[in-house]
């Protein structure tokens, strides 16, 4: 198994997601502030969420590819893209859904990142939305079945998209809309790390270029023909966040980096 | 697993909500010169995909 202790058998096991009076305290006392980072962005932010501290709850292959070298990461990237078979691991964990296949959802069932987002009723939803100012996010899916996957499927089923591989959320309600008519609607967690997409891609300008290659890579299946990018998930994951801001998107790495609500918009 | 159409759908939403952000920033008078010179990057990289899509 390429993700060592936290992978498969180490999933950590799922959080079922948090209560709203357990979301407040852990959005802690101090507000959400404006996010400076992204130009343009719209997102409100608590100092916590600010922080580049995402181990996954001290998950063992996160910290693990956190502190490796660039030439070993490289090869861990590698490694997951021959050894992963998508198939065969929906049939393991039980899952109705299949995977589509990109490079991160690879690294996502290898590590074990399958902590669920916490599903509110749209009254606490609104509570949690009003309480701690935390920024409304939406995102549009093409059917109802896909909303329901992200919810109660026992893994994370992430897309592609051309900041990286994960789940596109616009803080714009029709720009959500024109992607697809199931709407549901979020905002980021007390756990949710964000970071830049400017950041992301400075950090893997400096990199060797072998790894720049792997993290680049579409993988021996995977295609990006429509939506280069350029490993961004995995690059902000070893930077210890698990949100990317683009500007445009919020791109949620992880489910539990989210709050959604149960109500489905149309 | 999504589609080629609806792939391409997305691919072509995404490039022009980029697009469209981009252009803002090159607006902004609080973006650096970094930025500016990013968003102008990514704005032709944009115009090349959107040129493509529409023309598959």
């Amino acid at each position: 198994m390429a993700g060592g202790k936290g992978g498969r058998g180490g999933r950590g096991g799922s959080t079922g997601g948090f209560s709203l009076p357990q979301l407040l305290r852990r959005m802690g006392e101090q507000g959400p502030q404006q996010y400076s980072s992204q130009p343009g962005s719209s997102l409100t932010l608590t100092p916590e969420q600010k922080k580049g501290d995402y181990t996954d709850n001290g998950n063992p292959s996160v910290v693990k590819w956190q502190g490796q070298t660039e030439d070993k990461s490289a090869r861990f990237l590698s490694k997951i893209d021959n050894e992963t078979d998508l198939s065969k691991y929906q049939a393991q964990t039980g899952d109705k859904w299949a995977f589509y296949d990109n490079p991160f959802q690879k690294m996502v069932l290898q590590m074990g990142l399958n902590k669920p987002a916490t599903v509110l009723s749209q009254t606490d939803f609104d509570n949690y939305v009003n309480q701690t100012g935390a920024t409304r996010i939406y995102r549009g899916w093409s059917g109802a079945d896909s909303a329901d996957r992200f919810k109660t499927s026992p893994n994370s089923h992430t897309g592609n998209g051309i900041n990286g591989d994960g789940y596109y959320f616009s803080t714009d309600l029709s720009t959500a809309q024109s992607y697809g008519s199931y709407v549901m609607e979020g905002a980021l967690s007390p756990t949710a790390r964000v970071i830049s997409i400017n950041d992301v891609r400075a950090a893997i300008s400096q990199t060797s270029r072998q790894f720049k290659s792997s993290l680049s890579y579409a993988g021996s299946r995977g295609t990006r023909t429509f939506g280069p990018n350029q490993g961004d998930a995995q690059m902000a994951i070893k930077m210890g966040y698990n949100v990317i801001d683009a500007g445009w998107a919020v791109i949620p790495l992880t489910r539990d980096a989210l709050v959604v609500s149960n109500r489905r918009h149309r | 697993m999504p589609n080629e159409a609806l792939r391409k759908k997305n691919a072509l939403l995404d490039w022009q909500n980029e697009k469209k952000y981009q252009e803002k920033v090159l607006k902004d008078p609080k973006a650096t010169a970094k930025n500016k010179e990013y968003a102008k990057k990514r704005i032709t990289e944009a115009d090349t995909y959107i040129k493509k899509l529409k023309g598959k």
